[in-house]
């Protein structure tokens, strides 16, 4: 009778063996986990985030991303985003980027995440536990540069003009403040133009040509871009951020200098580190800032600018 | 002991039909998110752009109006075949729901077809059209653009018409019309085909022609004006300039400009700047391709197709593969 | 201690039978045997799997230089064709340079983004594919222009950069590796230099590196002969400064293996040089790569261990039992006949020695059984004999006629021959009881054939003579009782009838060296030689006789003595017999012990 058991016993332990190495049942292979992500822009196209895709394409290749851009229908509905990102959610997304300039939205937005997606921003940040980590510039710095190549390059006698459509944007708020603070030590007169829509900026840049004396300084993409179809030798034109129109209104002359941001890094980066949120990692550095270049059409190709304005993939 | 083997045999009838309903109501699930994968030869082609920019336009329409949530990703494949083909391995492996490509070489279309066929996902090639080989070597593959032919047709027939009616000079007044060809890509069948047929076009109307030179601009802009600018140092009596795309027709617009020298150029494709500079008078005229209505052919194809339902029944696919697009001509009259 | 395990191990031992010996040495030289295999054969195996591992990589390594390398003439041969074939011809004018460096453009579409030559002005002369110069570029400015010029025999190959002579076509960037050269032109002005530039496009450097498999976690990169990276699968990474990479250093290395600590990972690492253009290729193997240890392996080789075992096992007690069946079989019916079931056929069957042991066992089983039975025999022989014996001792024929004789005698007053045969006939039975004994002395055997003599002389008045001769020695002898008396016997009825008066009997004895001779000798009338036979064979019935008989005595004698003992007659007819009773001359004591007797 004891032998029996044993016999059972044993040719059990034998199945049981078998099951565990030779087969797929009971440990599965390791299947590498694809992960849903998705990216919330807060424009209407995904024109002057080539850069920021290139990266996190190359971190969802590295790490098995899902990626979706979401962008938004109309411009003028910001908090659009926040269906947006309940939409997303719905539909399985594990993790968040968030991009928006706007603070108070950015606050909505990291509360309406639920609990078990992981959220990091770009450019922006709030303090919030749920917001994991924030990769964005140095905004003052960026005001610094900005200001000391108008200085540079114009001189000290011109009228310096900021324009803008939207407010509470942090990068426009941080950038003026700082350019309005260095203008002003330098005894330059700076003042803040808001416009309502884009297309009156041809208006508004054939009316300084006119005048004279004034550069013009925005923080826009979309103005940058329609301003810089009436820039020129007149009014230079000066701004932040980056686009194939804007290269090629910067070779054309129209756009004097314009900073740009490091778009793959931020890309690569939040990529990244959804990936080890998601996995259950820990993030080294939370707080991390995006290098940033001072671009005007003679920098254009030097090796320090071409790596950051044409990212190799 | 009967009972008990019909109990048993109940229960797994039971469990079969709860797993059956399960894993179809999953299939449900997916109808409410389109993924559709785009893959464009190259990023600056301004009237894949258009088409392009139209098919985004779309996926916006039909998201707001259906709520269906539609992932439309694009990306270039930087004139590399095979950064193409690893481009669709990727949105296969992540499950996209149907692909499109803009083939970088149209005789290397296998790869591309191999791997969606095996892993039953549609495919729909426009633009740049694969030989008919390939696509007719599985069902759901597809192709939408215009006929080479028409629009080939069309430019001749513009180009007939105007100077018959003198709005092209015959500058020497030999009665015969010498121009200058701006050719797409070597070896591209629509190329070819645009090339040829003008000029056929242009013969049957009784108009003698003679090409003064003839180059390959690769579709852009910037090597039309090149070599246009080269043509004009030259000093070639040009009377007519045919280019088989508005981009290159723009090119050597900008030489023609530059140099102060004005020529009646016709472009194919009625990009939004071609159409422009038809308006201002630069070109003289162009066939407009539709990019537009292309765009959403492609768009409305791949959600017809990703959702399995029919294809709308203003697009009609002839040969089972093929959704040809109507063009239409363009002049400032 | 010692002590105890020893006397645990051999009770152990002892109680181990033959099947489980079999099985137990058998699967522990087989699991030995296996396991001694797998251990070198692994450790071979894995060492030669590193070194496989190692090759391959090597020959990966050289695959790939090859093809770069090639990759690199073919380049070289493009602006060695051009400068050659165009631009040196004499009567070169900018049409016949734009369409041969069309030809070579177009045929190498994939790996050169454009071919332009330049003046030593810097001055765009001619290009494919068609292209203005960029506004404000200055070729003269450039790294390329100076470095052609700074080594005018040489064809240079300058660090990435991007594209950027040409007017934009407004959004795309190709990075390129410029290959540039110094060539001389002929112009209206005489020959003059120009630089000949052909941008040789970074993707196809992806192309060649970026699908190397050289296993899990591995890569490869490029770097010039400075150490600047040309390819690397982090490229742009290494640019933003997220990762760095050890290419520096690797820079130094030569051709050949190196092993190198980079960021607390210890790394394999393969360099190969590609020609001329002082180019290095590194291969990157991370060292945790080349191990066979998986949990699933291990437990996989374990089940594989268990499963073989277990298989040998039930294998090799299929066979012990084969084996050791048939002695066990044996073995059992040993067990029998030690119950004395002397019936027990042994089945012969199993291997050799097994059947020669079974059959060997029959046999000797039948011979135990012959001699049983024999012993049965004799011991039934021996009873019966002994029965007779016993009857003999008292026959109530010889007493009746005894006593009608003492009678008559009493009554015919012959007294004194009435206490003759009284005494004699007294002595006759206490010798013939002999208290109950079978052996005696033959000095008693004699006085009962002495007394029998007396008593039968009586009977048969003068009828014949009678006399002993038996020598002193044989006297004390041991003879079986009531042995000469029925020869006597025998010699009186037989021999005596038809004497009348002239009969003589003779008992003598004497020794013979070891044998014992007795014998009783008449001169009667003989017998044949049949008669003979059938005496000793005990088929002639003397009614008359005590009914002892000389065949009781024949086998009394061999029975006792064996066969060449016994009763041996000669006979003549009409002249006599002889009846010789030959025995081992054994002295009383020790016959009669030898018998039980004493």
């Amino acid at each position: 009778m004891r032998k029996r058991l044993f016999q059972i016993a044993w040719g059990l332990c034998l199945v049981l063996l078998f099951l565990l190495a030779g087969t797929d049942w009971i440990i599965k292979e390791e299947k590498k986990p694809v992960y849903q992500v998705s990216v919330l822009l807060e424009s209407t196209t995904t024109n002057g985030w080539t850069q920021f895709q290139q990266g996190m394409d190359l971190a969802a290749r590295q790490y098995n991303l899902d990626v979706s851009y979401v962008t938004i229908f109309d411009a003028q509905e910001a908090e659009e985003q926040m269906t947006l990102l309940r939409r997303e959610m719905d539909n399985g997304a594990e993790g968040i980027v968030l991009t928006t300039q706007n603070e108070w939205l950015l606050t909505h937005l990291v509360g309406e995440a639920d609990s078990d997606v992981q959220v990091v921003s770009f450019g922006n940040q709030v303090d919030s536990p749920r917001l994991k980590a924030t990769i964005q510039p140095n905004w003052s710095t960026v005001g610094r540069s900005l200001s000391a190549s108008v200085i540079s390059q114009q001189g000290t006698q011109k009228q310096i003009d900021f324009i803008y459509t939207k407010a509470h944007q942090v990068s426009t708020e941080l950038v003026a403040n700082r350019l309005e603070e260095i203008f002003t030590g330098a005894g330059m007169s700076f003042q803040r133009i808001r416009l309502n829509q884009t297309n009156e900026a041809q208006a508004l840049m054939q009316g300084l040509a006119q005048e004279g004396g004034h550069v013009v300084i925005t923080t826009e993409l979309e103005l940058l871009e329609s301003c810089g179809q009436y820039g020129s030798a007149d009014v230079p034109l000066y701004g932040l951020g980056w686009s194939d129109r804007v290269w090629q209104l910067l070779e054309q002359g129209n756009i004097t200098g314009v900073v740009v941001t490091d778009g793959f890094t931020g890309g690569f980066q939040t990529g990244e580190w959804l990936y080890q949120l998601l996995s259950g990692q820990t993030i080294q550095e939370a707080r991390k800032a995006l290098p940033f270049v001072m671009v005007t059409k003679e920098t254009l190709y030097q090796d320090q600018v071409a790596q950051l304005l044409f990212p190799i993939t | 002991m009967k009972k008990k083997w019909g109990i048993l045999f109940v229960l797994f009838l039971g469990l079969a039909a709860l797993w059956g309903a399960v894993s179809k109501s999953q299939g449900q699930v997916e109808q409410t998110n389109l993924k559709i994968g785009v893959i464009t030869y190259k990023s600056n082609d301004t009237f894949v752009e258009s088409i392009v920019t139209a098919m985004e336009q779309k996926a916006r329409q039909m998201e707001q109006e259906t709520g269906i949530r539609i992932t439309l990703d694009l990306s270039s494949a930087q004139e590399s075949q095979r950064t193409q083909n690893s481009q669709v391995e990727r949105y296969l492996s992540l499950g996209y729901d149907v692909i499109c490509v803009n083939l970088v070489d149209r005789t290397d279309a296998n790869t591309v077809v191999d791997l969606a066929t095996s892993a039953q996902v549609p495919v729909i090639f426009f633009n740049r059209e694969p030989v008919k080989e390939d696509l007719t070597r599985s069902d759901a593959i597809y192709y939408v653009g215009t006929r080479a032919e028409e629009t080939g047709r069309a430019q001749g027939e513009l180009a007939a018409e105007a100077f018959l009616d003198g709005r092209i000079e015959d500058k020497n007044q030999d009665g015969i019309l010498q121009y200058v060809m701006l050719e797409g890509e070597m070896g591209h069948q629509d190329a070819i085909i645009r090339t040829e047929e003008s000029v056929q076009v242009l013969k049957e109307s009784g108009i003698a022609t003679q090409l003064l030179a003839s180059a390959v601009g690769n579709w852009e802009r910037s090597q039309g004006a090149a070599l246009m600018e080269q043509w004009l140092n030259q000093q070639l009596p040009i009377e007519l300039v045919l280019s088989n795309n508005d981009d290159m027709a723009l090119g050597a617009l900008d030489a023609l400009q530059k140099a102060d020298v004005t020529a009646p150029v016709i472009g194919i494709d009625g990009t939004e700047e071609g159409k422009e500079a038809v308006e201002d008078g630069g070109l003289l005229a162009t066939v407009d391709c539709n990019g537009q209505a292309q765009g959403e052919a492609i768009f409305s194809l791949a959600a017809a197709l990703a959702q399995g339902e029919a294809i709308p029944s203003q697009w009609e696919v002839e040969e089972d593969h093929y959704l040809w697009v109507s063009i239409d001509k363009m002049t400032d009259e | 201690m010692k002590q105890q395990w020893l006397t645990w191990w051999r009770g152990l031992y002892a109680r181990i039978t033959l099947r489980q010996l079999i099985w137990i040495s058998f699967t522990l030289t087989s699991l030995l045997g296996v396991g001694l295999f797998g251990l070198t054969f692994y450790g071979r195996y894995s060492s030669q799997l590193q070194e496989t591992i190692i090759e391959e990589n090597k020959n990966l390594m050289e695959q790939v230089a090859n093809t770069c390398s090639s990759y690199v003439h073919r380049m070289i041969k493009v602006s060695d064709s051009l400068y050659y074939t165009s631009i040196r011809r004499s009567d070169v004018d900018q049409a016949m340079l734009n369409a041969s460096f069309q030809l070579l453009y177009d045929t190498n579409k994939d790996e050169i983004e454009s071919i332009a030559l330049f003046s030593i002005q810097g001055d765009l002369l001619a290009s494919a594919p068609a292209a203005t110069l960029r506004d404000g570029f200055e070729a003269r400015q450039e790294l390329w222009f100076r470095a052609a010029l700074a080594q005018r025999e040489n064809l240079l190959f300058s660090p990435l950069q991007v594209s950027n002579a040409f007017a934009s076509q407004g959004g795309s960037y190709t990075w390129v590796v410029p290959m540039s050269r110094v060539v001389q032109l002929q112009t209206e002005n005489g020959q003059q230099a120009g630089i000949l530039l052909i941008q040789l496009r970074h993707s196809a450097l992806q192309d060649i590196f970026s699908n190397v498999l050289l296993g899990e976690d591995a890569y490869v990169y490029l770097i010039d002969r400075n150490g600047t990276i040309l390819y690397h699968p982090l490229q742009q990474l290494l640019a933003s400064g997220k990762v760095q990479e050890n290419n520096q250093e690797a820079a130094s290395y030569g051709d050949g293996n190196w092993e190198e600590v980079f960021q607390g990972q210890k790394r394999d690492v393969l360099v190969k040089s590609i020609g001329y253009t002082g180019w290095k290729i590194v291969g990157v193997i991370p060292q945790n790569d080349i191990s066979l240890t998986a949990i699933k392996s291990v437990l996989f080789a374990v089940f594989l261990g268990l499963f073989f075992l277990t298989a040998l096992a039930l294998f090799y007690s299929l066979i012990s039992r084969r084996v050791t069946e048939p002695l066990l079989h044996l073995e059992a019916e040993v067990k029998e006949l030690e119950e004395g079931k002397w019936d027990t056929q042994v089945a012969v069957e199993g291997f050799a020695e097994v059947r020669h042991l079974g059959s060997a066992l029959n046999q000797l089983v039948q011979y135990i059984r012959r001699l049983l039975a024999d012993i049965v025999q004799e011991h039934e022989a021996k009873r019966r004999s002994e029965i007779l014996v016993l009857q003999n001792q008292i026959n109530p024929h010889f007493l009746y006629n005894t006593l009608d004789i003492i009678v008559w005698m009493i009554e015919n007053e012959k007294k004194t021959e009435a206490v003759r045969v009284v005494t004699a006939l007294a002595r006759f039975f206490r010798i013939s009881l002999s208290k109950g004994k079978n052996i005696i002395r033959v000095r008693e055997e004699v006085e009962h054939v002495r007394s029998y003599l007396t008593i039968q002389e009586m009977r048969y008045k003068n009828k014949f003579q009678y006399r002993f001769e038996v020598a002193e020695e044989a006297l004390d002898l041991g003879v079986p009782k009531l042995v000469l008396q029925p020869l006597v016997e025998n010699a009186i009825y037989h021999a005596m009838e038809f004497m009348d008066g002239d009969g003589e009997i003779l008992v003598r004895g004497h020794v013979e060296g070891q044998t014992l001779v007795l014998a009783v000798e008449d001169n009667g009338c003989g017998m044949t030689p049949e008669v003979t036979q059938a005496l000793l064979a005990g088929s002639i019935q003397s009614k008359k006789g005590s009914g002892v008989g000389v065949k009781n005595v024949q086998e009394r004698l061999q029975m006792l003595f064996g066969k060449e003992y016994g009763l041996f007659i000669q006979s003549e007819l009409d002249e006599g017999t002889v009846v010789e009773m030959r025995l081992p001359a054994l002295s009383y004591e020790v016959l009669a012990k030898r018998e039980g007797e004493r």
